[in-house]
């Protein structure tokens, strides 16, 4: 069919996908208010001002975006009451520039997104997690500066292909921890003053069972001996104090160009998942927990074990060691580990391990694809037959009596009028007297209505077709 | 072939129509469906379940809104699952032949039985004899979505719907048969020429014996008990306004780390298919259920159970491995009392770190409640029979 230009302007201009808008808070208002009148690809952009509310954010490509005024910048906050700052749940949201603080649960959580963004955030006392994207892929973790919770500020947990750059993290249990995941650069960020600055644990419980290609680099990881301050029944209360980068588990992470000072217990400490976690959590059957494949090429490894403390306290006890080393490989049943050198740190229950060939991992610019996953997309006529399918076929078939009339029926009823079947099924109005009322399908968005219309009115019914049933009997038998 | 569309047409009648005619038609050859249940699309002779959850990408097949859900296992002809509909149904199945799968895993129920714990059959009674009940150890769980399934039975015992299919068939104090007795009866009834008609001519099942057809054709009708049309998923393909205020309230519970229920009750299907210790208690007298722990063997695993997935979860009260919370009320307010808070001190239980001490107050419980109220959807419901194969009469719906 060849469509007239002017109709095909016309339809664009009538079209649902009207280009982005930006929708603009200010104080006094609602952040997730204006996020619900927005359309995917729009922005809404908050100014300057306090906003107690939880903001979710459920639809894909939505940037959120603070608008610094003066000095200011718009603040969430929790109030020590509220559980969770900005939770989100849909593809490609960018959520920058804003102050979230005193939250109970997390800043900001990811859960099951794809391509997303966190940048320029500052976020302060938000409970467990500051910034916690998990099950996500594709996405990116920068310029934030976090602190003051009791778990990991920036929490990557079975993520993948993730980037993690330039990042202040302290005053946490962790300041950063790659949880479970694959493909993830942690790059160039400042982490102190944590329990422990950088993590890398495989867990037990969690869905997914393997780790790899994680590479920690050029971060300086200084002074992490704060007290571990997560309650001791919890997972972050078995996190050792004093320790600059923490691998428990965790396969193929590679170590290169770190500045590494003043962690008490150890700059590096690598244990299996038994002895990091085992004592109050059950191991999981489906997961290897030793530590496997990691590479520590040259980093700055300086200050560190002055005053060890708990695991590697122990650890030094049963072997006599003076102090705290720069790296401890505390797991004896590690595997094909290598490291640059064996002589030029305090490097402890490293014998075992080979020295590392060239090349080192500079050469990886990003762990993020090159570009976005891009959603899966049905033609038309896909989203007519697979609704039709997946919803409508529970109730009318092409050959017979269930709930509803059959597609024979249908087809003369509303022959050649696609749209107004797409609007009667919104806002079904009695029809046939030998049926019972059909339920509103309005959730269905428009488009997929009139997708669906179309495939039912180009449906071929079988030949033979059953008698109508008699009034009531049609239902009696759903078991409902 | 008007003959054959004849005798699927007066099979409808049958189901469809007042009683009258139906005892008409009870002599009548039972013709099993040639059309896919609702939810099926039929390519080369086989039912592909379709749900609009398929129109995502999504790298974990779980996680957030919008996840692909990993396909079923396996693929089945529309007789299949048809034949697999009469089996469910039939007491045949059991020695006396008075309690079938149904007797347990009631439609009207989500497909379990309003029991704390499921009531069996005492096999020591001989055979002949009235059967007494007997109280089997565990809840009987509903069987929506049990298709996703790859971690069965509340200990996760089982990886496979057709292994599992069969087990309460084999089961001394369920349904009794040996594989002996069942091949014999099926050769002996009207499923003989059905299970031939359905598997005889499909290259994968046709070798089989006809005890492991009957349990693919029961794996391949709970396959079709998808639940995934409820007003949550209506929020999810974008209806906005699909669930209220309080509803609303509860999701954001139901995923914020303060509870963590999403952590292990991961949406799409509410379950992640991890197993976890919760420390649940037991009701006064019964003894503690070491869980998955006598599965795998580990100690660590003591009193875990598999995470349940919570499709229609506001049909199949009592909760929990063996029914000790009536209401989803109660089983809220186990989570809202904090970590360990019923574990017995003498089990030193390795608690899911997931478990923690979430701040919940009463309005936050109902919500959370409203929530799970709001996964509720039963518009698969398959149509159940009113004649069988066997010749036996329907023992509960
Ligand atoms: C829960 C069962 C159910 C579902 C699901 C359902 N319908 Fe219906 N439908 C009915 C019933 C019952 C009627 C008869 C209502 C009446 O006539 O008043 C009906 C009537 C109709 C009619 C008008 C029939 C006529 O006489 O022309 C159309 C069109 C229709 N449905 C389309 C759909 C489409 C498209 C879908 C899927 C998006 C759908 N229905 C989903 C039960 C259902
Ligand atoms: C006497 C009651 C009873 C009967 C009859 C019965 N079941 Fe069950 N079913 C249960 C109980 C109780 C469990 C849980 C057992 C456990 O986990 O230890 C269960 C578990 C299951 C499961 C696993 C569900 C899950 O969530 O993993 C499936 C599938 C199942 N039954 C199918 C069947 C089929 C098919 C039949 C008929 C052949 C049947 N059941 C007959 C009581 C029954
Ligand atoms: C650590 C993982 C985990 C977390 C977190 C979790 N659950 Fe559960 N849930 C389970 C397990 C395991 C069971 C089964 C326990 C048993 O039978 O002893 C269960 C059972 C249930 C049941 C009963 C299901 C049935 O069919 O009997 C409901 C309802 C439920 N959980 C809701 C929730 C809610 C609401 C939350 C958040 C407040 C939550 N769960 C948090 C693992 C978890």
């Amino acid at each position: 069919m060849k469509r007239h230009p002017l109709l095909c302007l016309v339809l664009a201009l009538l079209s649902p996908h009207a280009p982005a808008a930006v929708h603009t808070v200010s104080a006094g208002q609602s952040i997730l208010a204006a996020v619900k009148q927005s359309a995917p690809g729009d922005t809404v952009r908050v100014m300057p001002g306090t906003y107690v509310e939880t903001v979710y954010i459920d639809r894909d490509n939505i940037t959120l975006q603070g608008v610094m005024v003066g000095g200011e910048r718009p603040v969430l906050d929790g109030r020590n009451t509220l559980k969770d700052g900005i939770l989100v749940a849909g593809d490609g949201v960018t959520v920058e520039h804003f102050l979230i603080r005193n939250y109970t649960a997390n800043g900001l959580n990811l859960q099951g997104v794809n391509n997303f963004v966190v940048r320029h955030n500052i976020v302060q006392d938000t409970g467990i997690y500051a910034i916690n994207p998990e099950l996500s892929r594709n996405g990116l973790v920068a310029y934030n500066r976090i602190s003051g919770v009791w778990d990991a500020a920036i929490y990557c947990g079975e993520c993948m292909d993730v980037d993690i750059l330039y990042n202040e993290a302290f005053g946490s249990v962790m300041g950063i921890e790659s949880q479970t995941s694959q493909n993830v650069l942690i790059e160039g960020n400042y982490v102190h003053d944590n329990a422990t600055g950088i993590a890398a644990f495989l867990i037990p419980g969690v869905s997914r069972k393997t780790t790899g290609n994680t590479v920690i680099r050029n971060n300086f990881v200084v002074h992490n001996n704060r007290a571990n301050f997560a309650p001791p029944d919890s997972m972050p209360g078995l996190v050792p104090e004093g320790v600059g980068i923490a691998i428990a588990g965790y396969d193929e992470v590679t170590l290169e160009g770190n500045q590494i000072n003043g962690n008490q217990s150890a700059g590096i400490l690598l244990v299996d998942q038994a002895t990091a976690f085992g004592s109050n959590f059950a191991l999981d059957p489906a997961q290897d927990p030793t530590v496997n494949s990691a590479r520590i090429y040259s980093n700055m490894l300086f200050g560190n074990g002055g005053e060890p403390l708990g695991l590697v306290a122990a650890y030094l006890a049963d072997s006599g060691l003076p102090r705290g080393p720069d790296i401890l490989d505390a797991d004896p049943t590690s595997a094909g580990n290598c490291i640059y050198s064996k002589e030029a740190w305090f490097a402890v229950g490293v014998d075992h391990w080979s020295l590392c060939a060239q090349p080192t991992a500079t050469a990886v610019a990003s762990m993020r694809l090159a570009a976005p996953i891009a959603p899966r997309t049905w033609s038309d006529d896909q989203l007519g037959r697979n609704t039709w399918v997946a919803v409508c076929s529970a109730c009318h078939n092409e050959n017979g009596y269930l709930i509803g009339p059959p597609v024979a029926r249908i087809q003369q009823d509303f022959v050649g009028a696609p749209e107004a079947l797409a609007a009667w099924i919104a806002a079904p109005t009695r029809m046939n007297a030998d049926f019972p009322p059909m339920p509103p399908q309005d959730y269905l968005p428009e488009k997929t209505r009139l997708a669906v219309a179309r495939h039912v009115l180009g449906l071929q019914p079988k030949a033979a077709a059953n008698t109508p049933p008699t009034a009531g009997s049609n239902v009696d038998e759903s078991g409902n | 072939m008007p003959g054959r569309r004849l005798g699927r047409w007066a099979l409808l009648c049958c189901l469809l129509a007042p009683a009258a005619i139906c005892r008409e038609l009870d002599g009548a050859e039972i013709r099993l469906s040639e059309d896919c249940p609702p939810g099926y699309l039929e390519r080369e002779g086989r039912c592909h379940l379709v749900s609009l959850y398929d129109q995502y990408a999504s790298f974990t097949g779980q996680g957030g809104l919008r996840a692909a859900l990993p396909p079923p296992a396996r693929s089945y002809t529309a007789a299949q699952i048809d034949l697999g509909r009469y089996l469910f149904f039939d007491p045949l199945l059991s020695r006396e032949r008075d309690m079938s799968c149904a007797n347990c895993h009631r439609p009207a129920l989500g497909f379990s039985d309003g029991q704390a714990r499921a009531m069996g059959r005492d096999p020591a009674i001989p055979a002949g004899e009235p059967a007494t009940g007997r109280l089997l150890p565990r809840n009987t769980p509903g069987l929506w979505n049990i298709g996703f399934f790859r971690l069965l039975s509340w200990d996760g015992k089982r990886t496979d719907l057709v292994a599992q299919s069969l087990a309460p068939v084999f089961a001394a104090d369920e349904m009794n048969l040996d594989a002996g007795e069942l091949a014999r009866r099926l050769r002996q009834s009207a499923y003989g020429a059905l299970l031939a008609r359905a598997f005889g001519k499909d290259e994968r099942y046709r070798t089989l014996p006809l005890v492991e057809q009957a349990a693919h054709a029961l794996a391949a009708f709970q396959g079709s008990l998808v639940s995934l049309n409820s007003r949550y998923d209506y929020y999810v393909f974008g209806a906005n306004d699909a669930l209220s205020e309080q509803e609303l309230r509860g999701l954001t519970l139901f995923r914020s780390f303060d509870t963590r229920c999403s952590e292990c009750h991961t949406p799409p299907l509410f379950s992640n298919q991890q197993l976890a210790t919760l420390g649940v208690p037991e009701p006064v007298g019964k003894p503690f259920d070491s869980g998955a722990q006598a599965v795998f063997g580990r100690e660590d695993l003591r009193g875990a159970f598999r995470i349940p997935g919570l499709r229609n979860v506001a049909l199949t009260a009592p909760y929990m491995h063996n029914g000790v919370f009536g209401q989803l009320e109660d089983v809220v307010k186990f989570y809202a009392d904090g970590r360990g808070n019923s574990a017995s001190p003498a089990e030193a239980l390795k608690i899911h770190w997931h478990i923690v001490h979430p701040r919940l107050d009463p309005q936050q419980q109902g919500d959370l409640v409203a929530f799970l109220r709001a996964l509720t959807d039963t518009s698969h419901m398959p149509r159940i029979p009113t004649s069988l194969p066997s010749g036996l009469s329907i023992s509960a719906r």
